[in-house]
């Protein structure tokens, strides 16, 4: 398969951007030969100097790039690597491409392709996480034939329920009912209108998650059957469902729902043989009850906050796990100290419906001090391409408190200085000084509600 | 069919790309999509040399060289060597990546001045792999 064959592992980062950095610098500090790749238009990106040898597979545009298997796998061949990390986005979550690396004996940092498969389809993911016994939102089991059907569901999870479209997306043929006597007309418009836009009327009923909270469990589980949880972190301020800002521990979560969610997510891990570093996301209703929304089956954007709660390097242990590594961390060591937010500091004009910004950044000056992390590529100068996505950093803040992490975020926000494009600091300053926010009960619904945007 | 069969069907039809795989073999055509590029349907890794930079009069003179560089990534044999006379369509080495063997061949009429990699070796996308001089 390869020229240069042997036992010690020489890792491909089969990623771009802050992402890719993070990865090289675990491997770094593991001793770790490593493997960068780039497209044409990364040629001079710190990650490609960052590593021990770096490879270019492909043009600009990522789907020639980032997201080529072929080239991918070649470079780990002509270069000797055995073990790929997939980072988030671009491959992280194909299964087809994980099948592949299994195929050509190349590790991945990653759960096996059947688990990704399973859990990047939303009706088999309920249907499992039902069947291994961690709750998901009531409602119809697939389709719902007709109104008479639909009502008895309603009835079954009790009102207010959504109708939702089963090719839907955008919120078409999606209606809220909120009694008996409305839900057949609205039964009738959301298929007319499901039918309409998608060419498939079928419907399906859930109960309506009232004030719902966005929590997520982080997970690492081992091959050899060890899961444990580091703790769950809130992410109920996003726009179009992208998280803007996440924290840990939640300020909303009582520590017996805590302890309940983060079993929940174990379970869920455990049910499905799951290996590595995985992220169970639920939604808590206004009465505390939690449902299963989905598991992402890779590294998180937002990981740090709960490096920066746990002292546990996740992108560490995923390696360690990738190479038959037993988790040496057992549940009762995990300690959770402080409270950690993360800003996602984008190139894009909350203004103007958050389009990117993209362009060159004339000055950029990171804040610094105690208890701030910094994850970025970005120096000024640097041109933020329109190819990929549009995040410039990640400003990671750790205090003992929540209050105080407030503090030091906004303190941290006014320090940061970017010059040259449109980014999302103001919005972040706007939305941490508010009430609602250092209050700490607040929906994924912040932004459309309290923000004047 | 014949590969320049191929090439003439191709640069005769409305397509701009063709990828055909038989096998482990697989020829990808792709027409150039500059108005003033001199030849249609030029084989994918035909580009030509340093075309970035401002033209000078010593690079006029050097216009007839041809470099053909990787458009994947993978292990580089290459079946010609330094002064074999080659035709439009002549195989001129192959890109080997998972298992499976890449032809890449001229678009021009030439003589092979050299060969950039060794037989064997990795190459990257877009790396040199031959130099052609056009007759």
């Amino acid at each position: 398969m390869s020229t240069e064959q042997s036992d010690s592992p020489k890792v491909l980062v089969a990623n771009r951007g802050e992402i890719a950095l993070r990865i090289l610098r675990a491997c770094k500090e593991l001793d770790l030969e490593t493997v960068a790749v780039y497209s044409t238009a990364d040629r001079n990106s710190p990650h490609v100097n960052m590593a021990n040898e770096a490879v270019c597979i492909g043009p600009a545009d990522s789907k020639g790039s980032y997201l080529n298997v072929q080239n991918i796998i070649a470079a780990a061949e002509i270069t000797g690597a055995n073990l790929i990390h997939p980072g988030y986005g671009f491959l992280a979550e194909s299964a087809d491409f994980v099948e592949v690396l299994r195929e050509c004996k190349i590790g991945f940092v990653g759960p096996d392709s059947h688990v990704i498969s399973k859990m990047g389809n939303k009706s088999e993911a309920r249907r499992m996480m039902k069947a291994s016994g961690v709750p998901v939102v009531p409602g119809s089991e697939g389709v719902t034939p007709s109104a008479r059907e639909g009502l008895k569901v309603a009835h079954e999870c009790g009102f207010p329920v959504m109708i939702k479209a089963v090719a839907g997306g955008g919120g078409k043929g999606m209606r809220m009912a909120e009694s008996e006597s409305e839900f057949s007309s609205l039964f009738q418009i959301a298929s007319a209108e499901a039918a309409a836009a998608f060419g498939n009327g079928d419907l399906y009923v859930e109960k309506y998650v009232e004030e719902p909270r966005h929590i997520e469990v982080q997970v690492l589980a081992d091959h050899h059957g060890n899961v444990i949880h580091l703790g769950e972190r809130n992410c109920s301020i996003q726009r179009r469902h992208q998280k803007l800002i996440e924290e840990a521990p939640s300020p909303c979560i009582p520590k017996e729902l805590r302890d309940q969610i983060c079993e929940a997510a174990v379970q869920a891990a455990r049910s499905l043989g799951y290996k590595n570093a995985g992220t169970v996301e639920f939604l808590v209703d206004k009465n505390n009850q939690f449902y299963f929304m989905e598991m992402n089956t890779r590294l998180q954007v937002e990981h740090p906050v709960t490096e920066m709660i746990t002292g546990v390097d996740i992108v560490k242990e995923q390696l360690k796990i990738a190479q038959g590594g037993v988790l040496a961390i057992q549940q009762e060591d995990v300690e959770f100290r402080g409270h950690s937010i993360e800003f996602r500091v984008n190139a894009e004009d909350p203004e103007c419906g958050f389009i990117p910004s993209p362009g060159k950044i004339d000055q950029l000056m990171y804040p610094g001090g105690p208890g701030i992390r910094i994850d970025s590529m970005v120096s000024a100068g640097d041109e933020i391409l329109p190819f990929y996505d549009s995040m410039i950093a990640k400003l990671i803040i750790h205090d003992k408190s929540r209050d105080e992490a407030i503090r030091r975020s906004i303190r941290a926000l006014e320090e940061f200085q970017l010059v040259g494009v449109k980014s999302t600091i103001p919005l972040h300053l706007q939305i941490v000084q508010s009430d609602t926010f250092r209050k700490g009960y607040f929906t994924t619904r912040f932004l459309d509600e309290t923000m004047s945007l | 069919m014949e590969i320049e069969d191929l090439i003439e069907e191709f640069s005769a039809s409305n397509f701009h790309e063709l990828e055909l795989r038989s096998g482990n073999r697989s020829v990808r055509l792709i027409r150039r999509s500059t108005e003033s590029a001199p030849r249609m349907g030029a084989l994918e890794e035909v580009t030509e040399a340093e075309s970035a930079q401002p033209p000078s009069v010593e690079q006029s003179i050097k216009d007839t060289t041809y470099v053909i560089s990787a458009q994947r990534v993978g292990f580089f044999f290459p079946e010609v060597k330094p002064g074999d006379r080659i035709f439009s369509g002549n195989l001129v080495g192959q890109v080997k990546a998972m298992n499976i063997n890449h032809e890449i061949r001229s678009a021009i009429d030439g003589e092979v001045e050299s060969i950039c990699v060794e037989s064997g070796a990795g190459v990257a996308f877009g790396d040199p792999l031959l130099k052609l001089v056009e007759e």
